[in-house]
């Protein structure tokens, strides 16, 4: 059928057929800023304004269109290099995109409202953003942008984003650089009487002196092209011949695949494949993004006959059109021997359980008749003794559960051959370097015969730290010919794709009548679901975080991470501490409860402090091996915990006014906070990489091989480069990652971007910085360059005299001793320095139904230099609300057969922007010695606090104590109704 | 949005859009979007009809009534000053409740009453609002025959035509509700509504489908309430599920009545 539409201001006419959305449409005629982010209309990210009204067009039939106006954010595009239209330009300078998938969504939003409303209240705004979910900003900054549009439009001055900021000047950190660092005791050393160090404070900034780039709020080198929607997702293209990839997954938890038939798919037309175990080699792998040798166990191949949890894979279909793939995949007949399934991680480990991985195959399994995929043990001191010599023993057990990345963007990925007849493989991943050794074997192609291409990723959270459906996509490829899409829906991303691992945390804690600490003993058992992937060096995290913290002589960490027949845990943001974090400062509360100690004072009288070792770093690595002794370098912790409490008004815990709502008398407020510590990278393993070369005009190509998945690292990476090399930001072409191209890099995760591949530009930095001044030496026939500087663009001699990077540039490659001015260097460190932060909550509990409103979230983070301070703070408020959605809503939940019951948006609950508490992220700045400009992480430290200060702040608002995650009105009614 | 659609019609006239959505050999399903979609009946559906051509999208006062036309959006209640009015505003409430801005954009008050008729997936709390503020509805089969919404049942041959709001005697109202966040779909979720004569309670989340109570209002307002809590509290016959099981529910039946009705009633005095 043929429908008229006044598409962004112009009349066209489409061919359509009657079951066709209207995003299927827009994307198909080259309106890519219009995502698929499910299909469900829940996400919004797919919204257009149809007849001036957003609305998510995944759920509308473009037939319905027919005489209406639709407008996308191509719309306001004036053209490259033109100003952009006053909201996107709101967007891009407040920092209000991160990953940016969501953000033409945003925009259309905003541009209702304001068409209707010049001077919206932020509640107007918090409302019309509602309609479009973003797992990465906390919406803090959107709200902020939409405000600062509607002065910009209302034609009113706004603030310049540019505040004063900056660190000292280079200079000093390279005296900073030039120290020696501290040496690391070995793995097999005593760490505890390791020698204390010597330790920087930060210094005073004069502004005089301070860095022209780092330190300061720059806009995201990304911000233009992703406000403009412009197609920079793996899934923005269209290839010549593509073929569409679906997958038949499995309807049950725990079954054998005695018969499969796929000759009546094959044959319907406009099927170019279909792949089942018998039809690709059966290769072992673990598909956890991680570097090589991957960790054990390796039990996972491309297709089995045997299926692990509801959703697993059985076979995967190339057709011409997604419509035709769905209908082959009904056509494939399977005969299932149904298995009995174990969901319990403490059952699964009892005899007579149903054993998941009875594959000979498969290698590394711990114990495979108990379904022990790992075991963990780390010791330091005698904590049995430890106990044994305490005043006091606590012993208590937490549960949390399994809640999902959620990233807008599903797991999407292009395969094809290139003129080479090599494969190309662009697909949203953090790993894109661990992808391309890693499928290898599995499609029987060396890796020089395979590229990965990493583009813009829509958000990840360690969900893309996977080598998911990479192979399966290369297969089809493979076995056609053709270029082949494969993308899951939204259904798919909860029942196949990664998680976080539900674990079951024991503490036994000795402490002193004094209030220290002297023995802490953790047992975990991790539910790593049907694959082993990540579960070892997740729960190795869990370890480290959750004996990391406090001082404390005794310590010792077990664990069990079993296999149970529900879609398997992977990565996710903070990698295990949250887990253990939520156990470690309920811990933490209930015993100052218990002695009747002030909470915050017990917790900073125990913390580690700069010079502390942090002993259970040399009895546990994470993963096999790499133990790697850490002493700490840099602490702000005591300035985040009061920085913190002055925000939040701690004080007013004592005020029994302030506790009470006359209005409500059924509400109790309460305050709740944690202290956390995290990591940065892990030492002695992430390593990146980077490439910078000079242009005939002073700028830089900078070339990465880390991966940006929405965080701002290509800006703070771009920043780093610009700093050292005396050049404005928008002198930086920086580009991440092709792995043809752009050096290694192990990805991004683990908190290491900023300081593993930040540390690798900073040195490529230098590196070319001085061969800029030797040239400009030459140039200015100098025979020193020690009294150069190098500053805005020029390079200045004492005399006065000097040269701009353009002639050192052009001198280079065309005047006298050509010569590229370019570097490579990679970095990798033995430090794994920790950010800090103090994580506080205010909140409501209804007393009659259980129901906990926070009403704030505040972070104060020391992530040492924070590069760049406002892509740092969204990193904060986005984790934060994140963290949120752990502690109360989000759940992945199943029926008694396995069978997930969230399999949308709505039943899995992500907070919308018009039910958010007040969200404050306060950056507490250090001086990391071991990171480039003084930085560390910031990353994931945000995930980490958010869930025990909430039950904390619910204990401190009615007196119970919930250890069981999420908080649900239901189980706080329940200890309410048991007081 | 299924795949199976193969036909798409619009209706310009009441009687094609019946026509069409009588047809047996090719199910057809009328498109009105509610809060939760896909609609669940184009599963099966072969054809839609589309039925924008029809009048149905407008709201209008006459006499002591508040007509809604089937197709009026769910933001368009949030933003009335008509219904913010009528019983301190409950029905602008719910429909805030029921989905996100953009969704609201695009869902119709017929679709959150069908999908959160007898067994629904979808959120209640339009549907609570129009049961206890006592509405009526008519359909595109039987345009001049009232029925009260408690007794309407959707049939998939036939579509809603308009909600009728009685506003004759002066009404306050309340909503109260329990969720895992402010915006989540309610676990349980009660209306009251009180006019002179009448309260009124509607209950979701506690029974296998919505349901109603009321008593008279002549009395005191305590011994009202307590009247309707005791007859919440028999009808109550929940069903657990992940959000909530089935002894929560039931005691949050009973909590939510109370709170809905007590500040329905405090509403009254202090108006």
């Amino acid at each position: 059928m043929n429908i008229q539409i006044n598409l962004n201001n112009q009349a066209r006419t489409f061919t359509i057929e009657a079951g066709e959305t209207l995003m299927a449409l827009l994307r198909r005629s080259g309106l890519w800023s219009v995502k698929h982010g499910c299909e469900t209309g829940e996400c919004g990210a797919c919204s257009v304004l149809v007849d001036g009204k957003l609305m998510p067009t995944c759920v509308l039939l473009a037939a319905e269109m027919d005489g209406r106006a639709v407008t996308t954010v191509e719309a306001f595009d004036r053209g490259p290099g033109a100003p952009l239209d006053p909201i996107q330009q709101a967007f891009a300078e407040t920092g209000a995109i991160q990953c940016g998938f969501c953000t033409p969504a945003m925009v259309l939003a905003a541009r209702q409202l304001l068409d209707a409303e010049p001077n919206p209240s932020e509640a107007q705004v918090r409302e019309v953003l509602g309609g479009v979910l973003c797992r990465c900003t906390g919406y803090v900054k959107p709200v902020e942008a939409v405000l600062r549009a509607a002065a910009l439009l209302r034609g009113e001055a706004v603030p310049p984003i540019d505040a004063p900021g900056g660190i000292p000047l280079e200079g000093f950190f390279d005296a900073m650089r030039r120290s020696p660092e501290p040496e690391l005791p070995g793995p097999d050393s005593d760490v505890v009487t390791q020698t204390k160090v010597a330790f920087f404070s930060f210094p005073t900034v004069d502004t005089q002196t301070a860095t022209d780039v780092v330190g300061r709020p720059e806009m995201k080198v990304d911000a233009v092209k992703l406000v403009k929607g412009k197609p920079v997702f793996a899934d923005d293209v269209d290839l010549p011949g593509m073929l569409h990839a679906a997958m038949l997954t499995s309807p049950h938890a725990h079954a054998r695949i005695t018969h499969i038939d796929a000759d009546a798919a094959r044959a319907l037309p406009g099927v170019h494949a279909v792949l089942t175990y018998e039809d690709v080699p059966r290769v072992i792998y673990a598909s956890g993004g991680q570097t090589w040798p991957n960790p054990h166990p390796w039990d996972q191949v491309s297709l089995d006959n045997k299926v692990r949890h509801v959703g697993d894979r059985v076979a995967v279909v190339a057709a011409e059109s997604p419509e035709i793939a769905q209908a082959a995949l009904a056509l494939i007949e399977v005969d299932y021997a149904v298995l009995p399934a174990i969901f319990d991680p403490i059952a699964t480990m009892n005899p007579g359980a149903p054993v998941l991985h009875d594959e000979p195959d498969a290698v590394g399994i711990a114990d495979v008749e108990r379904n022990i995929a790992v075991k963990i043990h780390a010791v330091v001191g005698d904590t049995q003794q430890g106990l044994a010599e305490a005043d006091y023993v606590f012993e208590r057990t937490y549960h949390v559960h399994q809640v999902q990345q959620a990233s807008i963007e599903p797991h999407v990925v292009v395969t094809y051959w290139d003129e080479d007849e090599r494969l190309v493989i662009r697909t949203s991943t953090q790993v894109p370097f661990h992808v391309r050794r890693m499928i290898a074997p599995l499609i029987g192609l060396p890796v020089k015969r395979i590229r990965v291409i990493k583009p813009r990723i829509g958000g990840g959270f360690g969900g893309k730290q996977e080598m998911l459906i990479e192979d399966l996509c290369a297969h089809l490829t493979l076995a056609t010919g053709r270029p082949v899409r494969f993308e899951y829906t939204r259904e798919q991303e909860f029942s196949s794709a990664r998680s976080r691992h539900p674990m079951v945390l024991t503490y036994r804690a000795g402490v002193n009548r004094d209030g220290t600490l002297h023995a802490l003993d953790l047992y975990v058992v991790s539910n790593t679901g049907a694959y082993g992937t990540h579960g070892l060096t997740v729960c190795s995290v869990s370890g480290l975080r959750g004996l990391a913290t406090y001082r404390c002589t005794h310590m010792q960490f077990t664990a069990d991470i079993v296999y149970t027949n529900i879609p398997t845990p992977g990565a996710f943001r903070g990698y295990g501490a949250p887990q253990a974090e939520f156990a470690l400062e309920s811990l933490m509360e209930e015993i100052a409860t218990a002695l009747n100690l002030d909470p915050v004072e017990f917790r900073l009288k125990n913390a580690v402090r700069s010079g502390d070792p942090v002993p259970i770093t040399a009895a546990l690595g994470e993963g096999e091996g790499g133990r790697q002794p850490q002493i700490v370098q840099s602490c702000g912790l005591e300035q985040c915990v009061a920085q913190g409490a002055a925000a939040i008004a701690w004080d007013k815990k004592d005020d029994p006014a302030w506790r009470v709502d006359p209005a409500r008398p059924y509400i109790r407020r309460g305050l709740g906070m944690a202290v956390c510590m995290h990591g940065t990278a892990i030492p002695g393993m992430d390593m990146g990489a980077a490439s910078i070369k000079m242009n005939d005009d002073g700028s830089f190509n900078v070339l990465v091989g880390g991966t940006d998945l929405g965080t701002g690292s290509d800006t703070v990476l771009a920043q780093i480069a610009a700093e050292t090399l005396g050049a404005p930001l928008n002198d930086i072409i920086i580009y991440s990652s092709d792995t043809d191209f752009t050096p290694f890099d192990t990805g991004a995760y683990a908190s290491s971007t900023t300081y593993i591949s930040g540390g690798a530009v900073k040195k490529a930095a230098e590196q070319v910085r001085d061969q800029i001044l030797a040239r400009a030496a030459l140039m200015l026939k100098l025979d020193a360059v020690d009294d150069l500087s190098l500053r805005n663009r020029q390079v200045t001699a004492p005399d006065g005299r000097s040269v701009t990077l353009a002639d050192v540039a052009l001198h280079s490659l065309h005047v006298a001793d050509h010569q590229q001015i370019m570097a490579t260097a990679s970095h990798m460190s033995m430090h794994s320095p920790p950010p800090f932060g103090a994580q506080y909550a205010e909140v409501e509990v209804d007393t009659q139904t259980g129901q906990v409103t926070t009403t704030k979230l505040i972070m104060a983070v020391d992530c040492g230099t924070a590069i760049n301070p406002r892509t740092a703070e969204g990193q904060i408020e986005g984790g934060m609300v994140q963290a949120l959605g752990y502690a109360l809503c989000e759940e992945m939940v199943y029926d008694e057969a396995g069978r997930s019951l969230a399999t949308r948006f709505g039943d899995y609950r992500i907070l919308q922007a018009d039910e958010m508490p007040e969200v404050q992220a306060i950056l507490v700045p250090t001086y990391e010695p071991s990171g480039p400009y003084g930085a560390k992480a910031v990353a994931e430290i945000p995930m980490d606090g958010v869930a025990p200060a909430i039950a904390n702040a619910v204990y401190d608002a009615v007196g119970v104590r919930i250890r069981d995650l999420p908080i649900t009105p239901e189980k706080v009614w329940k200890a309410l109704q048991s007081e | 949005m299924p795949r199976n659609i193969r036909e798409f019609h619009r209706a310009p006239t009441s009687a094609r859009a019946l026509e069409l959505l009588g047809r047996v050999a090719t199910p057809t399903a009328a498109l009105v979007p509610g809060p939760r979609l896909p609609d669940p009946l184009f599963a099966h559906a072969e054809a839609v009809v589309d039925l924008r051509a029809l009048p149905l999208n407008n709201m209008r006062v006459e006499k002591d009534e508040i007509y809604l036309g089937a197709l009026v959006d769910l933001q368009s209640m949030v933003k009335s000053t008509t219904l913010a009015a009528v019983a301190d505003g409950i029905l602008g409430e719910a429909a805030a409740l029921a989905a996100h801005f953009g969704l609201r954009n695009l869902a119709t008050i017929a679709g959150a009453i069908d999908g959160a008729t007898d067994a629904p997936p979808g959120p209640p709390e339009v549907l609570l609002a129009l049961l206890a503020m006592g509405a009526e509805v008519t359909t595109l089969a039987h345009g001049d025959r009232r029925t009260p919404l408690v007794s309407y049942r959707p049939a998939k041959e036939d579509a809603l035509c308009e909600i009728i709001l009685p506003i004759g005697a002066p009404m306050r109202g309340a909503l109260a509700r329990v969720a895992r966040s402010p915006l989540d779909q309610a676990i349980v979720a009660v209306t009251a509504a009180i006019t002179p004569t009448r309260a009124r309670v509607a209950v979701a989340g506690a029974a296998p489908a919505a349901f109603v109570v009321e008593a008279n209002a002549g009395t005191e307002p305590a011994t009202t309430v307590a009247e309707l809590v005791n007859a919440v509290a028999a009808h109550v016959a929940p069903q657990g599920d992940y959000r909530g099981s089935a002894a929560y529910r039931r005691a949050m039946a009973e909590v939510l009545a109370r709170r809905a009705l007590t500040q329905a009633f405090s509403n009254e005095a202090n108006s």
